[in-house]
């Protein structure tokens, strides 16, 4: 009889948790096509670049912000530029310092909207272990039937926004007192992510 | 004395030995100015200590590739040469410039990789030219271990094992050369390091093909 109320009790917190989440819709994170680009300028040209691997989540409802959320963990060694020994240099202590913080990370604290299609996501992104402010600007670019995916729908945001990587602590600023490496980087975050209708 | 003078006289070994040490000379020299005269983009972020270890372990690089490839000449018995410095000489020449080479590739991995830290190693296919090294790094090692455990193996499994890696080595060395580093990107300098190696390997044959019809 113990086992039984104990079963029960398990089963309650377990179906109200589920519940308690239930407000903002959980997407799941098309991988293949969510992806974080940036650009910098190197003397005259732009060299652009992208984070392969992360994980993240993604819980979005227009009609209830408040339980909308952004999460995502992005894999420092996955920077790619096409170049190995540049992003092998990227790695070291004279940007990311991979080896001491693999991992940039941001946490959405509120989701507002700002525009017909446009929200703004507020959080903290931790770059080398430090935490920051952070608005990231996200147009909504809409939810549909998911053309290859029977009984899913998909969303779609993309957001662009350029910070200065000195203020972040990547980089100490030499190779832009040289007028090598800009110290401005323009980051495109593109997002797909899927739910069962 | 007062006014005798020293008159070197050179047989026809002397002057074979001075045209063989001056052709070593000119390519020591070559490869010597290489890593100042063709730098490497990652050189251009790479200042003060940094600059100097970089530059350091490219030089060692170069150099161990060089007396790599030098070692095939060495043990070739070709007869120009084994008539210029006899054979024992030559032999000898091999077995220690085998442990410079090996004391250079290992300095080369150190220094070059010591400027953006030890942990932060250029691991998986987008650093293959880098793969090729260290899988040659370990045919060098095992070509040393072997040649420290001659004595416990019978010579034909020696000489079986040793030419095989030697020949590995060879093939890898080029590989691993030619793509690591945008220097070696030019068509000069990439014609430049075929002919080496093509003459290296040439001698090789020769000196094996005369080798063959002595015995």
């Amino acid at each position: 009889m113990k086992k039984l109320s104990f079963f029960i009790f398990v089963s309650f917190l377990f179906i109200s948790a589920q519940f308690a989440y239930a407000g903002a819709r959980v997407w799941e994170i098309d991988k293949a096509h969510t992806n974080f680009y940036f650009s910098i300028d190197h003397i005259f040209a732009k060299v652009h670049g992208y984070f392969g691997e992360y994980s993240g989540e993604f819980a979005f409802d227009p009609d209830n912000l408040a339980e909308s959320k952004v999460v995502f963990n992005i894999a420092v060694k996955s920077i790619d530029t096409a170049i190995g020994q540049r992003d092998k240099h990227l790695l070291s202590a004279d940007f990311f310092d991979e080896s001491k913080y693999p991992e940039l990370t941001f946490v959405s604290n509120t989701i507002t909207k700002t525009g017909e299609n446009s929200f703004d996501v507020s959080g903290k992104f931790t770059v080398k272990g430090k935490e920051y402010d952070l608005v990231l600007p996200l147009v909504y670019a809409g939810v549909k039937d998911h053309p290859m995916e029977k009984g899913k729908e998909v969303i779609g945001f993309n957001g662009n926004i350029t910070i200065d990587r000195l203020a972040y602590g990547v980089g100490s600023g030499k190779f832009y007192e040289y007028g090598v490496v800009g110290k401005d980087v323009d980051i495109l975050v593109t997002i797909e992510a899927l739910s069962k209708k | 004395m007062a006014g005798d003078t020293t008159v070197v006289r050179f047989g026809k070994n002397g002057f074979k030995k001075l045209f063989f040490f001056a052709v070593f000379l000119v390519c020591f020299g070559a490869v010597s100015a290489f890593p100042f005269v063709f730098h490497t983009t990652t050189m251009w972020y790479k200042l003060g200590v940094d600059r100097v270890l970089l530059l350091s372990g490219q030089l060692a690089g170069c150099y161990a590739a060089f007396f790599l490839l030098l070692q095939f000449v060495l043990i070739s018995r070709f007869k120009p040469l084994v008539s210029a410095f006899g054979i024992g000489s030559l032999a000898k020449t091999h077995r220690l410039n085998g442990k410079v080479v090996t004391f250079l590739a290992v300095a080369h991995v150190l220094l070059i990789l010591l400027p953006e830290g030890l942990e932060n190693l250029p691991i998986g296919v987008k650093y293959w030219p880098e793969m090729v090294g260290v899988l040659l790094l370990l045919v060098i090692f095992i070509v040393m271990l072997v040649f420290y455990l001659k004595k416990t193996i019978t010579y034909p499994v020696f000489k079986w094992v040793h030419r095989v890696l030697a020949i590995l080595a060879f093939g890898l060395v080029l590989i691993h050369v030619l793509n690591v580093s945008d220097a070696f990107a030019g068509i000069s300098v990439r014609v430049t390091v075929g002919i080496y190696a093509l003459v290296c390997a040439a001698i090789f044959v020769l000196g094996k093909l005369d080798g063959r019809k002595v015995s």
